[in-house]
């Protein structure tokens, strides 16, 4: 679907913000792409909707290359995308003028356009609010708003630029349940973010950057075993539960996965004394 | 005071008019104001106003604050034409004589005209009606609608007639933007005090204008980029003719409120002609 080849990017001031970069997005695929501040991730996912075109190297979505400028429009339509900032990306005076802005833009029938706006809000669970001003809205229903202004698009991929950095923990569960939906929907999701632990359970894939670089690709098991700091809780508690001789995996990050591995480690002890005594 | 301009959702007959219906409202009592001449008629376009204020039923707070704008209206206009009243020739009294030293030999002398403070309340009426119908706009008119008002003002074959969507996009991100730029201007004032900021007594608060100024431009400016960006992203301009959700079609109550316009302009304009229109003071 999304196919980057050796991309460079450097910024007017000579600042080098990506440097060959390779990687390939298959549809319905959930990436995360993590790393510390300005290591590149918004630079890179930037590039993917054409609101940058790379110095060097090339990005083609859906076969559309990004630095023809003559398919910018249709790039845009296949991959929307949410900013961190939920109270810079509303346009409209009431959330269902926000959300048909796009499709106003896109130039479809007005019935067309409420239908999707409808369709969006009631995705994210704001069909209620759609009367409302954004700035009556907490920062999670804002972020989900935004969501559904991209959402209303139709777009085949969904890139999230740390979308949650800005929220309460509360607002941050309910947008990722609302992504997660999302994805188990079919869309492909590419999500920025440096809380490594709100994304392992949900990504099927990890970049981390650093540098302008991708320093590591794959699954978020392996990701945890190629990394001995920046650990979720979890993953650092079964960590040490297995230095200390507990039978344990070391790659584990959800509470219930966490759980279970300690029950079975004790049942084992259990019986490994009984049989001892 | 805040609230003089501020949208009121209310089930009100006047909410239920169209946009574009109450611009032209509003256009046709300032054109009504500027061709009346005399008091009476220009008393009767400003009570022409007032009835909708009624089907409104704002605030207690709202009406007070009206008031007050009204009668300083009033009042300022007539005490500044009665003394400023360059056609004037027989004063009413005299404030300062022209032979007193300096000020009465520089200004000719300060005397107070009847005809002024009439002229005066002629131009308040004049200002009170076109206040009064812009605020009733904008009271009973979401902003969103307003816009679109404005942008798709009328069809001429398949091009819309109004302002250009630019400048609605504009519009709409300032209404959006403006609580989050006064948040932002608060945070930083607080971020100022504590590091020692005065703000007590107006002196200080000019010179921490000066401390204010920067950040906030380029907040402002950052944020703007930002918005810009987000607009980009979800297509904006990759049409020429973006189409619009919200249609704007005429009705029955939009006929028959169109017809009062008429009416009543066509007989303001009819009254003006026979003798009742303005004309340049003193002649």
């Amino acid at each position: 679907m999304i196919h980057i080849n050796n991309l460079s990017y450097q910024y007017p001031d000579g600042t080098l913000a990506l440097d060959s970069v390779d990687m390939s997005i298959d549809k319905g695929e959930f990436v995360a792409l993590i790393g510390k501040n300005g290591c590149g991730k918004t630079t890179l996912v930037r590039h993917l909707n054409a609101l940058l075109t790379p110095t060097e190297g090339s990005v083609s979505v859906f076969g559309m290359d990004t630095k023809d400028k003559s398919g910018v429009w249709n790039i845009r339509q296949t991959v929307g995308m949410v900013f961190q900032n939920p109270q810079t990306q509303f346009v409209g005076t009431t959330l269902e003028e926000d959300v048909a802005f796009g499709p106003e833009n896109l130039k479809l029938p007005p019935n067309e356009i409420r239908k999707r706006v409808d369709r969006s809000l009631r995705e994210v669970g704001l069909l209620e609010y759609k009367t409302h001003a954004p700035k009556a809205l907490s920062g999670g229903q804002m972020q989900r708003a935004a969501i559904a202004g991209v959402l209303a698009m139709e777009p085949e991929c969904i890139v999230l630029d740390e979308v949650t950095s800005m929220l309460d923990p509360g607002s941050r569960g309910n947008v990722l349940d609302t992504i997660q939906q999302l994805h188990q929907s079919g869309k492909t999701i590419i999500y920025v973010t440096q809380r490594i632990e709100e994304i392992l359970p949900l990504a099927d894939r990890i970049v981390s950057m650093n540098n302008g670089k991708i320093e590591f690709m794959g699954t978020p098991h392996k990701y945890l075993a190629s990394v001995e700091s920046d650990i979720p809780a979890i993953t650092n508690l079964m960590r040490k539960l297995k230095a200390k001789g507990f039978d344990v995996r070391d790659d584990v990050f959800a509470v219930d996965d966490a759980f279970l591995e300690i029950l079975k480690a004790c049942d084992k002890r259990k019986t490994e004394t009984s049989d001892n005594g | 005071m805040q609230g003089l301009f501020r949208y009121e959702q209310k089930e009100t007959v006047i909410h239920r008019i169209d946009p574009r219906i109450k611009l032209i409202w509003v256009f046709s009592i300032s054109v009504l104001t500027i061709t009346a001449g005399v008091p009476w008629l220009l008393v009767a376009i400003f009570l022409s106003t007032l009835p909708f204020w009624i089907l409104l039923r704002p605030s207690k707070e709202k009406i007070t604050s009206i008031v007050f704008i009204f009668l300083t209206m009033v009042f300022g206009f007539m005490l500044s034409q009665s003394v400023f009243y360059y056609w004037g020739e027989t004063p009413t009294f005299t404030i300062i004589p022209a032979d007193f030293p300096v000020i009465g030999y520089i200004t000719g002398g300060i005397h107070v005209y009847k005809e002024g403070a009439v002229y005066g309340l002629i131009q308040s009426a004049r200002f009170m009606s076109s206040v009064s119908a812009a605020m009733l706009l904008v009271a009973t008119t979401h902003p969103s609608e307003l816009i679109a008002g404005t942008v798709r003002f009328t069809r001429i074959g398949k091009k819309w007639i109004g302002f250009p969507n630019e400048i609605a996009f504009m519009v709409s991100s300032a209404v959006n933007f403006a609580p989050v730029m006064i948040d932002e201007c608060m945070i930083t004032i607080n971020a100022m005090q504590v590091r020692g900021l005065k703000m007590k007594g107006i002196r200080n608060k000019i010179k921490a204008m000066k401390f204010l100024f920067f950040p906030l431009v380029v907040n402002v400016l950052r944020s703007g980029r930002q918005i810009a960006i987000a607009a980009d992203s979800r297509a904006f301009r990759a049409t020429k003719n973006r189409t619009h959700f919200r249609e704007l079609r005429l009705k029955g109550l939009d006929f028959v409120f169109l017809s009062y316009i008429f009416v009543s302009t066509g007989v303001g304009i009819y009254l003006s002609y026979i003798g009742y229109g303005s004309s340049v003071p003193g002649g």
